[in-house]
């Protein structure tokens, strides 16, 4: 899972950026922020993607686990 | 509480509009402008502030009712728990900036938790204290509005992520750019530096790459940032994918001259023991309240002082050797230890405004006792340093030293002088004594057991 996030992320992202940098707007002063500013408006949705995954991820594993380890409590108390 | 009006503010805060740092009467104090009010008292009343403090993730600050540095300005004074030594990231191995970064991190999440964001992310916001990183700015938090990007976001990026990617990826000693570049390592130059493959990983391509890219694509441009925003979660898929990105950076250490140099020396078993007694035995005479082990390597015998309870920096060249002692600390909860990387033959000089924003090592001290074991015969012979100006340097930054005299009989300085021409014929036992005697009076000396080499127990001359 964690992989094909890895590949995904590694090949889409950049194209999308990319394309998004042609694009310019020119209403206000800009400080030295500004490219940190919109990097982060432009990764930013990605990322919160892959944290959804992630968090759903770990309750899709520890719902496993839990479920395995009961298995395993209750064949301790049978043996 | 009463304490003098003579205050001087400290040169390393003076960029922050919310407050500054100012020392009186032997103090730490720091002012909080009236332009922070609102962020300080949502820090304090929100929760935020009692939680970090009982993480230890932020240094502990009690309210004072003094009269202010600058009134006009004030709104309240603290003064937060001292921190007994100031390091510095370049300064730090591998492992100490890692957790720094971290640190920094998970201040951000438990900020986030109470509405509140990081407005700065310096690396000299962090100091190593009983063994662990911990947050000394006050000031750096402000309350987060929804929409907003994380504006500390480029200087985390410069601070933490940078030098780390290169020192996992190209060369551990590059930590040292931190010590050219004040702000952080600038992006542009991390992304040159870094190797091809550092694009595969998303997080280095995205924060590193594309990152500086972005920085160059709109430097000089006109652009509206106010309609750029990034709504909560994306604020904190960013801080999580930064946070992912630190952790799957790895160093290993590939063993180097020094981390092996106890394996490799001539000592046998009983005369490692002898020196460790006599050692021991010199602290017990000495007491000191601090201790610098210089040329400490992996901490052999600055464990030594810090079992005692003596807070203790061991300082050594080697970034291995830092970084072995500094997983030892964390492995073993030591606190008393801090181990720092240091070329004795370049030590950390002032920088940054007027350099004076980070002190130079020797304004840091002195020591009250110093630790030169095994040392002097690398100076005096690797690196041409006389012996006169070796005990002028030792009596600056200390004021009791435990020194070895290691001769030319040794097999350490027959390894020394192996490949070059013995110009040093100064180098002599009597020729150290008397040198030495020049700034320090001998207290005690002990020969070595099945060895030539002898210990010192010197008292700087007043």
């Amino acid at each position: 899972m964690k992989h094909i996030t890895r590949i995904i992320a590694a090949s889409a992202a950049p194209a999308f950026i990319l394309l998004t940098f042609r694009h310019t707007a020119t209403d206000q002063y800009l400080d030295a922020g500004t490219g940190s500013i919109i990097i982060q408006a432009l990764i930013g949705g990605f990322v919160g993607l892959l944290l959804v995954l992630k968090i759903y991820w770990n309750k899709v594993n520890n719902f496993f686990k839990n479920l395995s380890s009961r298995g395993k409590k209750r064949g301790d108390l049978q043996g | 509480m009463e304490i003098s009006k003579g205050n001087v503010d400290l040169p390393s805060s003076f960029r922050d509009p919310s407050g500054f740092l100012f020392k009186r009467g032997g103090s730490i104090f720091r002012q909080v402008n009236t332009a922070y009010k609102e962020n300080y008292d949502h820090l304090t009343t929100s929760g935020l502030y009692e939680a970090l403090v009982n993480e230890r993730l932020l240094i502990p600050h009690d309210v004072f009712h003094i009269e202010p540095a600058n009134s006009d300005k004030a709104y309240k004074i603290i003064r937060p728990e001292l921190v007994e030594f100031i390091s510095y990231p370049y300064e730090w191995c591998f492992s100490q900036l890692k957790d720094a970064a971290l640190t920094t991190l998970k201040i951000q999440k438990l900020a986030l938790d109470f509405g509140m964001s990081l407005k700065d992310c310096s690396a000299y916001n962090i100091q190593f204290r009983k063994g662990k990183p911990i947050f000394i700015d006050t000031l750096s938090f402000e309350k987060y509005h929804e929409g907003q990007p994380w504006v500390a976001y480029r200087q985390f990026c410069q601070h933490f992520l940078a030098p780390l990617a290169l020192m996992a990826y190209r060369d551990v000693r590059l930590n040292q750019l931190l010590r050219v570049y004040i702000d952080g390592v600038p992006l542009d130059l991390a992304s040159s530096l870094l190797p091809f493959r550092s694009r595969f990983s998303f997080s280095l391509l995205s924060h590193i790459h594309l990152h500086a890219r972005s920085q160059k694509h709109y430097s000089g441009r006109s652009v509206d940032t106010s309609r750029y925003k990034i709504n909560r979660l994306s604020f904190l898929g960013l801080v999580d994918s930064l946070e992912s990105s630190i952790t799957g950076l790895k160093w290993r250490s590939k063993g180097t001259e020094w981390v092996g140099y106890y394996r490799d020396t001539n000592y046998s078993s009983d005369s490692l023991q002898h020196k460790k007694q006599i050692v021991a035995e010199f602290l017990d005479k000495l007491s000191p309240k601090t201790v610098w082990d210089l040329g400490g390597n992996v901490g052999v015998f600055s464990r030594i002082a810090s079992d005692k309870g003596i807070p203790t920096i061991s300082f050594d060249i080697d970034t291995a050797a830092i970084e072995r002692n500094y997983l030892e600390c964390v492995t073993k909860g030591e606190t008393n230890i801090l181990p720092l990387l240091t070329d004795l033959n370049n030590p950390s000089p002032g920088i940054g405004w007027a350099n004076e924003e980070r002190t130079s090592l020797l304004a840091r001290g002195p020591a009250d006792t110093v630790l030169a074991l095994a040392l002097v015969h690398h100076l005096a012979i690797s690196n041409n340093v006389p012996l006169t100006k070796i005990a002028d340097f030792l009596s600056n930054i200390c004021n009791s030293l435990i020194i070895e005299f290691v001769p030319k009989s040794d097999s350490q300085v027959k390894r020394l002088l192996a490949t070059r021409e013995d110009i040093f014929p100064d180098y002599t036992q009597l020729e150290f004594e008397r040198v030495f005697g020049l700034y320090f009076a001998t207290i005690s000396s002990l020969r070595l057991r099945e060895s030539e080499r002898t210990i010192y127990l010197m008292r700087r001359i007043a």
